[in-house]
């Protein structure tokens, strides 16, 4: 848990002083100015659940992958793998440590965007619980599916997951055989839009999420890095 | 008194064989950044199989879609669109696919790479002026990205003239080649432009690809829909591929495409776009070619 | 007291080879590692600090496989030859996170990371940013994250490269004092004269071979069949020429200004027969000296031959 801790540490200490979150910044606010305008002649339930699909689809599907796909790649382009796998730091704490970072911080952003969602538009306090349980669900999905596939395709961990996004979980949802793999459909069940079994739901991202870690920690402790050189 | 001055004979011999023009220097350049993005395996041949098929499949829907049958349904109202027609849902749905991930992957890495390599002393400690280097990048990419975005469309107009039923329709057809060459123009300034001024901007490839993405899928999509929330067509102004489709639909006749503002205000639009992204990169690189040269 | 052993290590990329049949001891004290560009010096740093697993053999710290055992990486520090960093850290923040991964507390890593900070002379720069960093500077922070946490096991890729001469000078001597401690200290570089101030015991690999591995000096005498070289300053280097060219085992003369460089197949005969030679013709020498004897021959000559 130390080595975590530590990592995490060095995960907080990066995520903000890069880039990246300032373009996390951005998807905050695209849901949160679609819910100011939204049009006032539907009902506060409808621009509610539109808000809650806009947030599922970009803020909490794109924050984890944005932070934690390039994890492994990252560490390999720019070569500071060798001062943490040089150490007795088993090598899937470097996820563990990332995960402790972003996942509570991106389930907090959703949250809170939905809640400032929320309060703009009006309703009833259940819809607001069930979406950011939705949300949250949807976060640890993500997370997984960023961390599994970041480290089966370090080269270009970000423009797979996106393409994986952006392309896989728009037709899987349509797709009654293969449905049950899409992280949003499941999420969007929890947020109480779809599907009629919040339970089943959960449990879907929790075997999914399993297996996305599973691949990301096999796939962590076989890598090899480096080629032949000096 | 007159300091001394001697230069030693060690042997040197300066090179005296022929040497590129300066013009003709970023010729260089745009073979190595086409060089770099063919080795970067899957970033790129995913993207050729893509456009490869994006043209085998237009090309066959073109040859059915001239059948006089479809003419007939077309008469009736059915919203069939004409063989030529094709072109630009080729182009929306398939070779700006390809130019998507292309872009990511090839244009968002282009100068990003350069800067945070330092491969900028290597550069500009040689004659190469910092618009010989920006020329050579861009024509580099856009070799790249005009592969799918600029040849897939020029190549099935001309197969579209090809499949023409005598001369005379070959002829009634062959504005449709100098319209797909102007829609692959604007399409791969398009996917060149903004992705490498990204780049330059944040220095890094990784953060250049998520603002690319998030831009292209995020922020244009929010656009769009408070284009149509707000009645403010106009607001769909700020997605750059909205713009060329815009664009597109007007070259070929393709109706529909809301909200559209008309072809010249999204040309203008994508003009005002690319000429940013031109002053952003033509900043970052005379900023490079000043200041990061020597060690430290 | 803690030895990295390699037995038979071999370690392909695909097909291409990196390091081929390493059997290697490195004791206590300070080892140089040798070979040009491309021999194999990094792959074998690698495989040493488990970043890579052998593709054939066994690598160990003691007894332990650095690549599947924690153990074995407790007891090692490792400072990498590229020059990629945590740019957004500081470098007090980057040795203090790699000594707490390391296994120390963190206020123990904390103090740590501060001496050793101090001592390799960054105390003003600690606390700014990496990326801000000279060339020299990164170098010390890399060496410092791999010093902060008190390893049995050095392993040092190029850790000169970049500094200027003050700095050179002062690394050298704590890495002196590491392997007068007792710490297994294994040097790699291909620049001879760093590794020639730090220690005489070298490995030298070429084409991802171990080429010879042993004291300078020893090395130098195997190689008998080598003409070597011997040079004598004197006041008439003629006169001393002519009384030693007829010995069999001497093979040419030389002449410079106020000195003679005399080549022989089997240097002691040629020690010997100096004196003599010139207290038989009455030459007074001023200076004896071998060009031969220095790791730079030894290693010209060893990857010349390959």
């Amino acid at each position: 848990m130390t080595l975590t801790l530590a990592l995490a540490r060095l995960a907080w200490k990066r995520l903000w002083r890069g880039k990246m979150v300032w373009i996390s910044g951005l998807l905050v606010l695209v849901p949160l100015s679609i819910a100011a305008i939204a049009p006032r002649d539907r009902s506060p339930e409808r621009r509610f659940e539109l808000i809650v699909e806009l947030t599922l689809r970009s803020l909490v599907l794109l924050v984890p992958v944005l932070h934690l796909a390039p994890v492994v790649g990252e560490e390999s382009e720019r070569k500071t793998y060798t001062y943490l796998w040089s150490r007795p730091v088993p090598r899937p704490t470097l996820l563990w440590g990332n995960l402790l970072v972003i996942l509570p911080l991106a389930a907090v952003a959703a949250a809170a965007t939905l809640a400032a969602a929320f309060a703009l538009i009006g309703g009833e306090v259940e819809w607001l619980a069930r979406a950011q349980a939705g949300a949250a669900a949807g976060v640890a999905g993500a997370s997984a599916f960023a961390l599994g596939v970041g480290a089966l395709f370090p080269r270009h961990p970000l423009v797979v997951t996106l393409a994986w996004v952006f392309l896989g979980e728009q037709i899987l949802p349509e797709i009654p055989s293969v449905q049950n793999l899409s992280i949003v459909r499941h999420a969007t069940t929890i947020a109480g839009h779809g599907g009629d079994d919040p339970a089943g739901a959960a449990l879907a991202v929790a075997i999914l999420s399993a297996i996305w870690l599973a691949v990301a920690v096999w796939r962590i402790k076989r890598m090899e890095f480096g080629s032949a050189e000096g | 008194m007159t300091p001394r001055a001697e230069i030693h004979d060690l042997g040197y011999e300066p090179y005296r064989g022929a040497r590129t023009p300066p013009a003709r220097r970023f010729l260089t350049v745009a073979r190595n950044v086409f060089a770099v993005a063919w080795g970067s395996r899957w970033g790129v041949k995913l993207p050729f199989i893509i456009s490869v098929s994006t043209f085998v499949g237009a090309s066959v829907v073109m040859y059915v879609a001239r059948n006089r049958l479809f003419d007939m349904v077309r008469e009736r109202g059915a919203p069939i669109p004409r063989a030529e027609q094709i072109i630009f849902f080729a182009f929306t749905y398939g070779f700006e696919l390809a130019a998507y991930v292309l872009a990511a992957v090839v244009a968002c890495a282009a100068v990003a790479n350069d800067l945070r390599l330092g491969a900028f002393q290597f550069y500009f400690s040689r004659p190469l002026r910092a618009r010989d280097y920006l020329a050579g990048k861009l024509l580099g990419l856009a070799l790249v990205i005009g592969v799918p975005l600029f040849t897939g469309p020029v190549l099935l107009a001309v197969v579209r003239v090809c499949f023409a039923e005598d001369a005379a329709q070959a002829v009634s057809l062959l504005p449709v080649i100098p319209r797909a060459a102007l829609l692959g123009l604007l399409g791969t300034a398009a996917f060149v432009l903004p992705p490498a001024a990204l780049g330059a901007l944040l220095g890094r490839r990784q953060p250049a690809q998520a603002l690319f993405v998030v831009y292209f899928v995020v922020l244009t999509n929010a656009a769009l829909a408070m284009a149509a929330v707000l009645k403010v067509p106009e607001l769909s102004l700020l997605d750059v591929g909205h713009d060329v489709q815009v664009v597109g639909r007007a070259l070929f006749g393709v109706g529909g495409g809301w909200p559209n503002v008309g072809p010249w205000p999204a040309a203008a639009a994508l003009a005002v776009v690319c000429a940013l992204s031109l002053a952003a990169l033509w900043w970052r690189v005379a900023k490079a070619e000043t200041s990061e040269l020597g060690g430290s | 007291m803690t030895a990295v052993v390699l037995e038979d290590v071999s370690k392909w990329y695909g097909q291409v080879l990196g390091v081929a049949n390493v059997s290697l001891t490195v004791g206590p004290g300070i080892t140089g590692l040798l070979g040009p560009n491309g021999a194999g010096k990094t792959t074998l740093m690698k495989l040493i600090a488990g970043l890579l697993r052998p593709s054939r053999g066994r690598a160990a710290i003691g007894d332990a496989a650095p690549w599947s055992d924690l153990a074995a990486r407790r007891r090692l520090g490792y400072c990498p030859e590229h020059e990629g960093i945590y740019e957004e850290l500081t470098g007090l923040e980057l040795v203090t996170a790699m000594a707490e991964l390391s296994g120390m507390s963190r206020r123990r890593a904390r103090e740590r990371a501060e001496a050793a900070l101090v001592d390799l002379g960054l105390a003003d720069a600690m606390n700014r940013r990496l990326g801000g960093y000279s060339k020299g500077m990164r170098q010390r922070a890399k060496l410092a994250q791999a010093l902060a946490h008190e390893p049995e096991v050095l392993l040092l890729d190029e850790p000169l490269t970049g500094c200027d001469p003050i700095a050179r000078e002062s690394l050298v001597a704590r890495i002196r004092d590491l392997g007068a401690a007792g710490k297994t200290v294994l040097v790699s570089s291909h620049v001879l004269h760093e590794v020639e101030a730090l220690t005489h015991d070298i490995v030298v690999m070429f084409r991802g071979r171990v080429l010879a591995e042993g004291d300078v000096y020893r090395l130098r005498e195997l190689i008998d069949e080598h003409p070597h070289r011997v040079r004598v300053e004197c006041d008439r280097p003629r006169a001393l020429a002519e009384a030693l060219i007829g010995e069999d085992h001497v093979t040419r003369a030389a002449f410079e200004d106020g000195a003679v460089e005399l080549m022989t197949r089997v240097p002691d005969k040629l020690y010997d027969a100096i004196p003599a030679a010139a207290a038989a013709r009455g030459v007074k020498i001023r200076a004896l000296t071998s060009p031969d004897n220095n790791l730079q021959a030894v290693f010209e000559y060893l990857t010349e031959k390959k």
